[in-house]
C-alpha cells in the first residue's frame, strides 16, 4: 500500500499525495513554484498577498480530482458510452487529470503573468506562452519523475507527453482528454476555482468567495447541441446553476477589485521593464532544451536580488523605493465612444507635451481576462441552456475594456492639468 | 513588441464581417476571427485555444458584446426545436459608424475580410468548426515541423469529429488544400 502525504492549505484543508506525486513535487522544477508569487507584487496593495505558485498547484490538483470524481459518479454512463470508457480507463485517466492539475503552472515566470509579455516570438504571429514552458518542463525536467515511478511503471503507463498535450490542448490528444482539459483550462476549470478562493483569502476581500461544494455537488457532463454541432461538455446540473453564477460574479468581482486594480496593474508594468532592464536579451530564453535549463533558473528571488543590486534599471528603483507611475485618467469599466475619443484625446496631448506616460488597458491583462461565461446548464424536463440565458447578472456582464493613463508622480500635477483641459466639465 | 490591433479596432472588424454577412451564429464568427488571424495574419491578438469545439478564445464574444454596448451589433438567443440553440449576430444601423471611425483599419484588412465573407461565408456552423479544426491541426503539425499526408490530417481530423463522415472531411480538406490553406500536408 502507498504511503499517503497529507499537506495542509488554508483554503482546502489537507491536500493528499502519493508516493509517486509525492516524488513530483520534491523535483526541483516544482519546488521553484515556493519561489513564484502567485500575485507578483500585488502585496504593495494587499499586503498579505505573498501567496505562491506552489500551494496554488497542490489547490487546483485537490479541486481538479473532486470535480473529476464526481463528474464520473453522476455521469459515468454517458462517459462511458461517448468514449468507451471501463473502470481501468477511468482510473488511469483521474491520474493524468490529477497530474496535468499539479504541474499546469510549472512554466511560470517570476512574478507570475507580469513576465510573460517577456516570452520571446514563436513565429512571426504569435509569442511562446507559459503553457509552453510547462509542456517543455515536463518533457525535460520532469519526465523521469513522472514515467519512471513504480506506481506508474506497474499500474497506468503514462507518458510525460500525454500530461503535457493534455496542458497545451493539442489536437493530437485523444477526444476523451479533450474533454477532461476543460477542468484544467476552461469556464469551469479547476485552476480558477482555486485562485478565486485563494487570492480571496490571501488578500484579505471576500470578492473571491463563491460556493465550490454545492459546484463540486452539482457538476456533470452534458451531451448538447449548439448551433447543430453536438458535443459532451463539462456544465451544472439544474440545481446548480446559481452556484455556477456565483463563481462567474466572484471572478468578476476579483477581476474589477483586484486583479485589475489601478496600482496592481502599474507594478505589472514596472516589472516587466525591470525585468526587461535584467535579462539577457531584454527577454526570457526559449522553450528549447538549452533554453528550459536557463529558464529554470529564474524565479522571484533572482529577479528581486537583481533589482535590490541596482541592475534593473529606473523601474527597478521605482519598485524599491514604491515610486511608482499614477493614475491620472481612468475610463468606465466598458467604455462609450465618446470615453474611448477622450482617451486617446488626452494621450496625445501628453505625448505632445513630452510627458511620459504608459497607457494600460484591462485587455493586457487577457490571463484573468473576464470573458463571457458559456457555461452550460443540464435540465431535467428539458434541453441544456447556457447560464447566460436564465442568469439575468450574467447575461447584462459585458466585456471590460476598461483603459487608465499612468505617469511619473513627478509629472502628475501636470498631466492633471492637461486632463483637465481636455476633459469636457460636468 | 506585441503589434495587436487594440479593441475598437477588432471590434471594427467583427462588425464589418457582420455587416458582409448580414448575419452570422457566435461559432461562425469565432471560427471566421481564428481564420482572418492565423491564415491571413490579421493582427487580431487573439489567444485561441483548442477545445472539443474547435478553436476558441472567449476575447472574441468580448467584443462582441462591447460592440453591442456601442450600438454596432446586435445579438439575439435562438431556440431551434426543444433541442438545439444558438445566438444570431446582426448589425444595426449604426455599425457603420463603428466601422467608419475606424476606416483606416477596415481598409487595410478589407481584403482578407473579403476573402473570409467569399471563402467561409456560405458554409454552416458545424462545418465552420469543421474547417477551423483542420486548420489548426495543419498548424500544429508545421509547427512541429511535421509533413503529413492529406490522408493523415483527415482521420486526425475524424478522431476528434467523429460525427463527419470521411468523405465530408475530406471534401472540405481538399478543398482547404487547393485554396493553398494548409501548410503541412506533402502528398494525398
Amino acid at each position: 500500500m502507498s504511503k499517503v502525504y497529507e499537506i495542509r492549505c488554508p483554503i482546502h484543508g489537507f491536500i493528499e499525495l502519493d508516493e509517486w506525486e509525492w516524488e513530483i513535487i520534491n523535483q526541483p522544477a516544482f519546488q521553484r513554484l515556493r519561489r513564484i508569487r502567485q500575485l507578483g507584487l500585488t502585496d504593495y496593495v494587499y499586503p498579505g498577498a505573498m501567496h505562491t505558485r506552489f500551494e496554488h498547484a497542490l489547490g487546483v490538483m485537490h479541486i481538479a480530482t473532486r470535480l473529476y470524481d464526481a463528474i464520473v459518479q453522476r455521469s459515468g454512463e454517458l462517459l462511458k458510452s461517448e468514449f468507451r470508457y471501463n473502470d481501468d480507463g477511468l482510473r488511469k485517466d483521474r491520474r493524468v487529470v490529477r497530474l496535468a492539475a499539479l504541474l499546469h503552472d510549472v512554466g511560470h515566470a517570476p512574478l507570475s503573468h507580469a513576465a510573460e509579455e517577456l516570452m520571446p516570438r514563436r513565429d512571426r504571429d504569435t509569442f511562446y506562452r507559459h503553457e509552453d514552458y510547462t509542456a517543455a518542463i515536463i518533457r525535460t525536467a520532469l519526465r523521469e519523475a513522472i514515467e519512471n515511478h513504480p506506481i506508474n511503471a506497474t499500474n497506468y503507463h503514462i507518458k510525460a507527453d500525454e500530461v503535457a498535450s493534455l496542458i497545451e490542448g493539442s489536437a493530437e490528444l485523444p477526444r476523451r482528454l479533450l474533454f477532461w482539459r476543460d477542468l484544467i483550462s476552461s469556464q469551469m476549470d479547476a485552476d480558477r476555482m482555486d485562485y478565486l478562493l485563494r487570492d480571496s483569502y490571501h488578500a484579505g476581500v471576500r470578492y473571491g468567495v463563491y460556493d465550490l461544494d454545492r459546484l463540486v455537488n452539482t457538476v456533470c457532463a452534458i451531451a448538447h447541441e449548439r448551433e447543430s454541432t453536438r458535443q459532451i461538455v463539462i456544465g451544472v446540473s439544474e440545481d446548480g446553476w446559481h452556484a455556477a453564477e456565483s463563481l462567474v460574479l466572484a471572478r468578476y468581482y476579483m477581476f474589477t477589485q483586484v486583479y485589475f486594480h489601478k496600482t496592481r496593474r502599474i507594478y505589472d508594468y514596472h516589472i516587466v521593464e525591470a525585468m526587461r532592464k535584467a535579462l539577457p536579451n531584454g527577454q526570457l530564453p526559449p522553450p528549447d532544451e538549452q533554453g528550459i535549463r536557463e529558464f529554470l533558473q529564474w524565479d522571484d528571488w533572482r529577479f528581486l536580488g537583481t533589482i535590490q543590486a541596482g541592475q534593473a534599471g529606473e523601474h527597478g528603483k521605482r519598485i524599491i523605493e514604491r515610486r511608482h507611475y499614477r493614475a491620472i485618467y481612468s475610463t468606465a469599466e466598458t467604455p462609450t465612444p465618446d470615453e474611448w475619443e477622450l482617451f486617446n484625446a488626452i494621450e496625445a496631448k501628453l505625448s505632445a507635451a513630452g510627458i511620459p506616460y504608459y497607457a494600460d488597458s484591462a485587455e493586457k491583462q487577457a490571463w484573468y481576462n473576464l470573458e463571457e461565461m458559456e457555461i452550460v446548464v443540464s435540465r431535467a424536463h428539458a434541453a441544456p441552456v447556457l447560464l447566460s440565458t436564465i442568469s439575468h447578472p450574467v447575461r447584462n456582464l459585458r466585456g471590460i475594456q476598461q483603459q487608465r493613463l499612468y505617469v511619473p508622480p513627478e509629472q502628475r500635477r501636470q498631466a492633471e492639468e492637461i486632463v483637465a483641459e481636455v476633459k469636457p466639465n460636468g | 513588441m506585441d503589434e495587436r490591433l487594440n479593441f475598437v479596432q477588432r471590434m471594427a472588424i467583427l462588425t464589418e464581417l457582420v455587416q458582409r454577412l448580414g448575419e452570422v451564429g457566435r461559432t461562425s464568427l469565432m471560427k471566421l476571427a481564428y481564420l482572418l488571424q492565423t491564415v491571413k495574419q490579421v493582427p487580431l491578438g487573439y489567444r485561441f485555444q483548442f477545445y472539443l469545439y474547435g478553436p476558441y478564445d472567449p476575447q472574441v464574444l468580448s467584443d462582441v458584446s462591447v460592440a453591442e454596448f456601442w450600438g454596432a451589433l446586435q445579438e439575439e438567443y435562438h431556440a431551434y426545436g426543444c433541442d438545439s440553440y444558438g445566438y444570431k449576430i446582426r448589425p444595426t444601423e449604426e455599425a457603420s459608424r463603428l466601422t467608419e471611425m475606424e476606416h483606416e483599419t477596415v481598409q487595410r484588412y478589407r481584403e482578407a475580410i473579403e476573402w473570409a465573407v467569399q471563402e467561409f461565408g456560405n458554409y454552416n456552423a458545424a462545418q465552420m468548426e469543421l474547417i477551423a479544426t483542420l486548420v489548426w491541426i495543419d498548424r500544429e503539425f508545421f509547427w512541429k515541423s511535421r509533413k503529413t499526408t492529406m490522408r493523415d490530417l483527415v482521420q486526425a481530423v475524424r478522431n476528434l469529429k467523429p460525427h463527419f463522415s470521411e468523405r465530408e472531411v475530406e471534401q472540405i480538406a481538399n478543398n482547404l488544400h487547393q485554396k493553398g490553406i494548409l501548410l503541412s500536408v506533402v502528398s494525398k
